[in-house]
C-alpha cells in the first residue's frame, strides 16, 4: 500500500476519512487563494506606480549616505527620474495642509536639499525589477547640529497608451503619463530634539460636525512628526468622539479637525487635544521621542 | 487532522500568501499613484466634430492612489493643451475645472468633480485607496492630418509630511 496519506489518523483507503481531509484541504485552499486574490487585487492596475521603501529615507551625519528600494510591481519597464524638491507642510486660511515649495528656502530653514545627491538620478527599471538608489550626502562643514530636510520627487514615466486606428488614413492618439510622487529625506547631525506647543484652540459646532482650530508649534532642531487627538470627553471623563490627525509640523501651522457629533448628545463636554510622537505610518527610528502636549478647553454641545 | 503531506501543502499556500501579500501591503506604506486606465480616445477621424457636435470625448482615465489611511496628500495635473502630430499638425484638447474627479469609496458613483490644474488637497481614506478620475475633450480639424499624435500627461502627488 502507498504510504502518501492526507490524514495519516486514518490509513489510505479508508473513504469517508480520506474525502474530509481532501474537502478540508480543498476549502482551505479556495479560502487562501481568495485572500491572495483579494490582497493583490487592487494593485493589479493596468501600469502601476514604483514602491518606494522606506517611505522616509534618514541618514545619519556619521555615514552620510543612504538608500532606497525602488521595485516595479508591474508588467512592463518604467522610467524613473529622482530629483531634489525643497518643501515643507503648511495649513492655508481654511487649516487644509499643504506642501509649499519655495525656489529658495527660506532663512533659518534647514534644507539639505542643496547637498544631496541621488545615485542614479535616473534608471529604468525592468517589469517586477528591483534597482536601489544610493544617496551621497555632502553637507558643508559649517552645517549646525540638528534635523535637515529635502523631499524626494520620484517621477515614474509610463509607457505611451496607444489608441485609434491600424489605417494609415487615421488619426492616432497616445498618451504618456508620468507620475511624481514626493517623499521625504531627513539628515541628522549631532545632537537632535524636538517638541510641539499646542495652543490657541478655537471651537465651533455646526450640524453634527465639531470644528477645530489649533495652533501647533515645532520647537528643539527637528521636525515635530506625530499625531494629533482630539478627543471630546463628558463630564465623566467618558470619550465620546475621538479623531486622530497624522502632522508633520515643520514650521507652525494652524490645522483643521472635523470631529462627527452624530451621536453626541447636547450638554457640556470638554476636548483634550493630545500632541503625541507617535506615527503608523513611518519606519523606527524616524520618529523623536518627544514630550507629548496637550491642550483641554471646554466645550458646549447646544440643542440641535 | 490532517495528513503530513496536506499540511506541508497547506503551509506553503500560506507561505506562498504571505510572500505575495507582503509587497502590496508594504505597498500601503508609502504613496503610490497606479495607472489603472489611461486617457484614450476609441477612433478619431477628420469631421468628427461635425458628428459630436464640437468635440470629441476621451475615455475617463482612472488613477489608483494608494498610501497610509489618514496621511494629508496634495494632487494636481500638468494637462496639455493639443496633441503634437506630423509636420507640426495640432490636436486640440480642452480640460475645464469639473475634468477631474475622485471617489474616497472606489467607485464610479459618488464621483467629487475638481479641478485637475489645482492642488486639491486629500487625506488618504481609511481603505488605504482612493480613485481620481480624468477626462478631457479633443477637436478634431475637417481637414485633420492623419497620422499619430502625442500628448503627456503628469499627475502630481504630494505626501504632506
Amino acid at each position: 500500500m502507498s504510504t502518501t496519506s492526507f490524514d495519516s489518523d486514518h490509513p489510505v483507503g479508508r473513504g469517508p476519512a480520506r474525502r474530509w481531509s481532501f474537502a478540508h484541504t480543498a476549502l482551505v485552499a479556495v479560502t487562501l487563494l481568495s485572500a491572495l486574490a483579494a490582497v493583490l487585487w487592487p494593485s493589479r492596475a493596468r501600469a502601476q506606480g514604483v514602491v518606494v521603501s522606506p517611505p522616509t529615507l534618514l541618514i545619519d551625519h556619521r555615514v552620510r549616505s543612504g538608500a532606497l528600494e525602488l521595485f516595479n510591481p508591474g508588467d512592463r519597464a518604467i522610467e524613473v527620474r529622482i530629483e531634489m524638491l525643497f518643501g515643507y507642510p503648511v495649513t492655508d486660511s481654511s487649516g487644509q495642509f499643504g506642501l509649499e515649495t519655495p525656489a529658495t528656502p527660506p532663512a533659518g530653514m534647514r534644507a539639505a536639499t542643496g547637498w544631496v545627491e541621488a545615485f542614479p538620478a535616473r534608471l529604468t527599471i525592468p517589469a517586477a525589477g528591483r534597482q536601489t538608489v544610493r544617496f551621497l550626502a555632502r553637507p558643508p562643514a559649517t552645517l549646525g547640529d540638528g534635523e535637515h530636510f529635502t523631499r524626494l520627487a520620484i517621477t515614474s514615466k509610463f509607457a505611451a497608451a496607444a489608441a485609434g486606428d491600424a489605417d494609415a488614413a487615421a488619426i492616432r492618439t497616445e498618451f504618456s503619463v508620468e507620475v511624481r510622487a514626493v517623499t521625504t529625506l531627513l539628515y541628522r547631525k549631532g545632537t537632535v530634539s524636538s517638541s510641539v506647543a499646542v495652543a490657541n484652540a478655537n471651537t465651533s459646532v455646526r450640524n453634527d460636525t465639531l470644528d477645530v482650530r489649533v495652533d501647533l508649534a515645532p520647537g528643539g532642531n527637528a521636525a515635530f512628526l506625530g499625531t494629533v487627538t482630539y478627543m471630546l470627553e463628558n463630564t465623566a471623563g467618558a470619550a465620546v468622539a475621538t479623531l486622530d490627525q497624522p502632522v508633520s509640523v515643520y514650521v507652525p501651522v494652524r490645522p483643521r479637525a472635523k470631529l462627527s457629533l452624530a451621536d453626541v448628545a447636547p450638554g457640556e463636554y470638554r476636548l483634550r487635544i493630545r500632541a503625541r510622537a507617535e506615527r503608523a505610518d513611518l519606519p523606527a527610528g524616524v520618529i523623536l521621542p518627544t514630550p507629548a502636549a496637550e491642550l483641554v478647553v471646554p466645550v458646549r454641545i447646544a440643542p440641535r | 487532522m490532517l495528513g503530513p503531506l496536506a499540511r506541508r501543502l497547506l503551509v506553503a499556500m500560506i507561505a506562498v500568501v504571505i510572500a505575495l501579500a507582503a509587497p502590496a501591503a508594504q505597498a500601503q506604506t508609502s504613496l503610490r499613484v497606479n495607472v489603472v486606465r489611461s486617457l484614450a480616445f476609441d477612433r478619431l477621424a477628420p469631421g468628427m466634430p461635425s458628428l459630436t457636435k464640437g468635440s470629441v470625448p476621451t475615455d475617463t482615465g482612472v488613477f489608483e492612489v494608494l498610501g497610509p489611511p489618514g496621511t494629508p496628500i496634495e494632487l494636481w495635473f500638468t494637462l496639455p493643451a493639443a496633441f503634437d502630430g506630423p509636420s507640426g499638425a495640432t490636436l486640440p484638447l480642452t480640460f475645464d475645472p469639473s475634468s477631474a474627479s475622485f471617489s474616497a469609496a472606489q467607485s464610479t458613483a459618488d464621483r467629487i468633480p475638481f479641478d485637475p490644474r489645482l492642488r486639491q488637497q486629500f487625506r488618504i481614506p481609511p481603505s488605504g485607496r482612493m480613485l481620481v478620475f480624468l477626462a478631457g475633450r479633443v477637436l478634431v480639424g475637417a481637414d485633420q492630418k492623419p497620422g499619430n499624435y502625442r500628448a503627456s500627461i503628469v499627475l502630481f502627488a504630494n505626501q504632506v509630511n
